[in-house]
C-alpha cells in the first residue's frame, strides 16, 4: 500500500517531466508507464523507454511508503486537469490506484511494476559542469543535420558529443552536410567522446533550466544531472566519422556576406526549383553573390547579395533546403562561406573568432549537358 | 458510358526518321542497330519498305534483298524521346488523362471530355488529324468502353482506310468473334493452350462457350470482355509515379522461398530502368496474383531513397513474408518502385562507405553494358535458372517504358 498526498500542480509537472522519457509504442507496456515511489516526506517518478531514461523527485506527504506503476498518459492526462491548488491524496495497490482531489474521485487500474526495469542512475566519474542555455544553444546549432530517418549507418542518426580545449562539443551530418558546435565546460580534465541518438538528446535538452548542470560522459552513456533529475541516454555502439575529413585548413575561394540578405534571396528563390529535383545556384563573384534557379515548368529567378570574396570565382550548385538549413543555424549577421571547388565540401561560419560554430554543405553535381 | 482511347504511332521510329529527314520521306526506310553491319536486325520498317516484306527483326541482309533499295539509318532514342514527349503534350489537348504506354502508344480516357460531344468515332479522328497536322506523325486510334477492348480496336483500326475504330458491345460479334483467341488481348500462349484444351477457338466461343467457366475467375473476365463489357478504365500519369515490372511464370510458383530468383530479377530490372532514368525510389511494393487471379499488394517504404537493385531487392524480401498464403501458388510477381524522385537532386556523401561505392560503381557498369548489348548481356547469377532468367529484354535498346502486365516482346506492326 502507497498512501501520498501532494499539491496536483507539483505532481502535474512532475509526471510531465518523467513522461517525456515513456515509450511512444506500447510493445512492452510496463515502459509506458511511470513508476511512483513514495519514501520519507518524498516521491520519485522514474520512467524509460529503453534507450532514455528520467527520474525525479517531489515534495510529498508520504503515509505509507511503496511502490506503484501507473499508465503515464491517464494519469498526466488527469493531473493537468485538476485545479492547481488543490491537494491530491493517492492511494495504491498492484492493480489499482485511487485518487481523490477535493469532491472527486477516481479509481484507475494501474501496470504491474516488477516488470518495469531496474534503472541505475549513477554516474563514473567527475561531472562536467555546462549551462544548461549552452547545451541548447549546441543542440540549435546542429540538430538540422541529423538524418530524418535511419538509412543504415547508425552515426547519421546521432550526436557526437565531445571533450576538447575546454569546451563541450556536438556534432552531427546526415553524410550530406554536417554541422559543429561548441560550448564551454568546467571541470574538462581529458579529452573523450560518446556518439548518442540526437532526437532523444534534443529532447532531454529541452526541459533542462537555463543555469548550470552537471554532464557525464560514461563509456556507455551520458547522464545529465539537475538538483530536480537525472538523465540517461545510451550510446550508440557506432564511429562517427572523422570531421577533419571534410575541414580544410585553406580554402581556395573564401567569401563573407551578410546572412539575412542571402537567406531571403535563397528562400525566394527556391520557390522556382522543381520539387522533385531542387536544384540552386550560388555564383559567387568579386562583390556579389548571385543565386539563381529555374524549373522545368518554365519559372526562373535571380538575386544578387553584396558579398566581399577572395580567390577563385566559383559555381555552386546546393538543394536549397540545405542552403537554408545551413544559413539558419549560424549565430549572427555576418558569415563567411569557404570552398575548395565546386564539388568539395562547402563550409558556412560566423565571420567571428573564435571559431565556435561551423556547418558543412557537400554541393550537387554539377548537372551534365 | 466510358469511352477508352487507345493512340498508337504507325512506324514511329522510321517515321520520326522521315520527318528529320525530308529526303527520306515516302522512301522504304529500316531501323537497324547497326546500319553498317547486315547482321544487325531490323528493329522498325516504313511502310513503303513493309510492302516489299520486310518485317521487324529481320536481319538486315534479308531486308535488303527483299527491298534492295531501302535506306538504313541508326535508332535515335533522343529523337524518338522528343517526338514522344510531343505526341503526348498534343494528347492532352484533348483530355487531361493521357496514360503512356511506351514511347509511341498512350491511353485516353475521353469520358466526358468537351469534344465527345461529336461522338467517339468523329473524336478519333480529329485526334489523328490534329496529331498528323501538329507533329506529321500518323496514329490509329482504337476507342471502345474500356482499355482492353480499345486495345483490340486499334489493332483493328491499323487494317482500316482512315485509322480510326469505335468498337462497341453491338460490334463484337462482326469485328472480334471470328478471330482467333491468340488476338485476343490478355490471352497469352498458357490460357490460349487451355482454351483449345477446352475446344474453344474463337473469341466468339469465348463469349458463347459454357466450358470456359472451367477457368475460374479469369474465365468469366474474358468472357465478360469477349461480350464487350470491359470496366478497366485510365489512370492520369504527369511524371512517371512508379517504375514496375511483372512477370506472369510459366507454370505456377507454389511456395514463397521459390519467388527469391524472380524478385531479384524483376529489382534487377526495376533497378535498371531507375538507373537509366536519373530516379531513385522512396517505396517499394510486391504484387502477387494467385492462381484464382486474386491479387495481392504490400508496400513499404524504403529507409533512404534508393536506385540500386539490392535495396530494393532487401525490402522486396522482407514483404514477401507478409503475403497472406491465399497468393499461393502464385501465378505472377511484380515489383514497383514508388516515391520517385530525381536521382541528381541527392548530393553526395561527405564520408563515402567503401562498400556502397563499390556497388555503386558495379550498377553503373552493368547499366552501361546493358545500354549497349541488351538488357540480358549481363544478369545477376541467381536468376539464372529461375522463372525470371526469360523475361529479361533482349534487344539492343529498349524503346518501352515498364508495362505494367505485359511482356516486352518486339512488336510487328502491320
Amino acid at each position: 500500500m502507497l498512501i501520498f498526498e501532494s499539491p496536483a500542480q507539483l505532481l502535474a509537472d512532475a509526471l510531465q517531466l518523467a513522461s517525456r522519457a515513456v515509450a511512444q509504442r506500447d510493445q512492452v507496456p510496463s515502459l509506458t508507464g511511470v513508476l511512483l515511489r513514495a519514501s520519507e516526506g518524498e516521491l520519485e517518478l522514474t520512467a524509460t523507454d529503453g534507450e532514455l531514461a528520467i527520474r525525479t523527485v517531489v515534495r510529498a506527504e508520504v503515509s505509507s511508503q511503496g511502490t506503484v506503476l501507473v499508465p503515464a498518459r491517464t494519469f498526466s492526462d488527469l493531473l493537468r486537469l485538476v485545479p492547481a491548488q488543490a491537494e491530491v491524496e493517492f492511494r495504491g495497490l498492484e492493480g489499482q490506484v485511487g485518487i481523490r482531489f477535493l469532491r472527486s474521485r477516481f479509481d484507475l487500474p494501474t501496470l504491474r511494476s516488477e516488470e518495469f526495469p531496474p534503472l541505475d542512475f549513477t554516474p563514473e566519474g567527475d561531472p562536467l559542469l555546462v549551462r544548461g542555455d549552452g547545451l541548447k544553444d549546441l543542440v540549435r546549432k546542429t540538430i538540422y543535420a541529423v538524418s530524418a530517418r535511419d538509412d543504415g549507418r547508425l552515426f547519421t542518426i546521432g550526436m557526437q558529443l565531445g571533450v576538447r580545449d575546454g569546451h563541450l562539443t556536438a556534432a552531427a551530418t546526415d553524410n550530406h552536410r554536417l554541422a559543429w558546435a561548441r560550448t564551454p565546460v568546467e571541470g574538462a580534465a581529458e579529452e573523450k567522446d560518446i556518439l548518442v541518438p540526437a532526437r532523444p538528446f534534443a529532447e532531454i535538452v529541452r526541459i533542462l533550466p537555463d543555469d548550470e548542470v552537471e554532464v557525464f560522459l560514461n563509456a556507455s552513456r551520458l547522464i545529465v544531472r539537475t538538483s530536480a533529475m537525472t538523465m540517461y541516454i545510451t550510446a550508440i555502439r557506432a564511429q562517427f566519422p572523422d570531421t577533419r575529413r571534410v575541414v580544410f585548413d585553406e580554402y581556395a575561394t573564401t567569401v563573407r556576406f551578410e546572412v539575412g540578405p542571402l537567406l531571403q534571396a535563397v528562400e525566394r528563390t527556391q520557390l522556382v526549383t522543381d520539387q522533385r529535383n531542387a536544384r540552386l545556384r550560388v555564383h559567387v563573384e568579386e562583390e556579389a553573390l548571385r543565386v539563381s534557379a529555374n524549373s522545368s515548368e518554365g519559372g526562373q529567378g535571380s538575386e544578387e547579395v553584396a558579398a566581399q570574396s577572395t580567390g577563385q570565382p566559383v559555381d555552386l550548385v546546393f538543394g536549397p533546403k540545405y542552403l537554408i538549413d545551413a544559413l539558419r543555424s549560424l549565430h549572427g549577421e555576418r558569415a563567411v562561406l569557404e570552398v575548395m571547388h565546386a564539388e568539395s565540401p562547402a563550409l558556412f561560419r560566423p565571420d567571428a573568432e573564435p571559431r565556435d560554430q561551423f556547418g558543412i554543405v557537400m554541393p550537387l553535381r554539377q548537372a551534365e549537358s | 458510358m466510358a469511352v477508352i482511347a487507345l493512340c498508337d504511332v504507325n512506324a514511329m521510329f522510321a517515321s520520326c526518321a522521315a520527318l528529320e529527314d525530308p529526303s527520306l520521306r515516302g522512301k522504304p526506310l529500316l531501323v537497324a542497330g547497326d546500319p553498317g553491319d547486315r547482321r544487325s536486325i531490323v528493329l522498325t520498317a516504313s511502310y513503303e519498305a513493309r510492302a516489299f516484306g520486310v518485317r521487324t527483326a529481320m536481319p538486315v541482309a534479308m531486308a535488303l534483298r527483299l527491298c534492295p533499295g531501302a535506306s538504313i539509318v541508326a535508332p535515335d532514342h533522343d529523337l524518338y524521346r522528343r517526338y514522344s514527349r510531343r505526341l503526348f503534350d498534343c494528347l492532352q489537348e484533348f483530355t487531361p488523362i493521357v496514360a503512356p504506354v511506351s514511347i509511341d502508344e498512350a491511353f485516353l480516357d475521353l469520358t466526358g471530355c468537351p469534344g465527345i460531344s461529336a461522338g467517339p468515332q468523329a473524336l478519333g479522328e480529329q485526334i489523328r488529324a490534329r496529331v498528323l497536322s501538329a507533329i506529321g506523325l500518323t496514329v490509329c486510334v482504337g476507342l471502345a468502353p474500356g482499355r482492353w477492348l480499345a486495345k483490340m480496336a486499334a489493332d483493328l483500326a491499323k487494317r482500316r482506310e482512315g485509322g480510326v475504330l469505335h468498337l462497341l458491345g453491338e460490334d463484337m460479334p462482326r469485328e472480334i468473334w471470328p478471330l482467333p483467341v491468340e488476338a485476343f488481348y490478355g490471352v497469352g500462349p498458357k490460357t490460349a493452350e487451355r482454351l483449345h484444351a477446352l475446344g474453344i477457338r474463337t473469341i466468339g466461343e469465348i463469349a458463347q462457350s459454357d466450358a470456359i467457366a472451367r477457368l475460374g475467375h479469369h474465365g468469366e473476365e474474358l468472357r465478360r470482355l469477349a461480350q464487350g463489357e470491359d470496366p478497366s478504365r485510365v489512370e492520369a500519369e504527369g511524371a512517371a509515379k512508379s517504375v514496375s515490372h511483372e512477370l506472369t511464370f510459366g507454370s505456377d510458383i507454389a511456395r514463397p522461398e521459390e519467388l527469391r530468383g524472380v524478385l531479384l530479377s524483376l529489382c534487377d530490372q526495376v533497378a535498371y530502368r531507375l538507373r537509366r532514368s536519373g530516379l531513385r525510389a522512396g517505396s517499394v511494393t510486391l504484387r502477387l496474383r494467385s492462381s484464382r487471379f486474386q491479387t495481392f499488394t504490400r508496400q513499404a517504404p524504403l529507409p533512404a531513397p534508393a536506385q540500386r537493385a539490392d535495396a530494393l531487392f532487401a525490402r522486396a524480401l522482407e514483404l514477401l513474408p507478409r503475403m497472406p498464403k491465399a497468393a499461393f501458388p502464385a501465378r505472377l510477381a511484380g515489383i514497383a518502385a514508388g516515391a520517385l524522385s530525381e536521382a541528381s537532386a541527392d548530393a553526395p556523401s561527405l564520408f563515402p562507405d567503401p562498400e556502397t561505392e563499390r556497388r555503386e560503381r558495379l550498377a553503373d557498369a552493368v547499366t552501361a553494358l546493358r545500354a549497349r548489348y541488351g538488357e540480358a548481356a549481363v544478369l545477376p547469377a541467381e536468376t539464372l535458372g529461375s522463372a525470371a532468367e526469360e523475361s529479361y529484354d533482349r534487344r539492343r535498346h529498349g524503346t518501352s517504358f515498364g508495362k505494367p502486365g505485359r511482356r516486352q516482346e518486339p512488336r510487328d506492326e502491320p
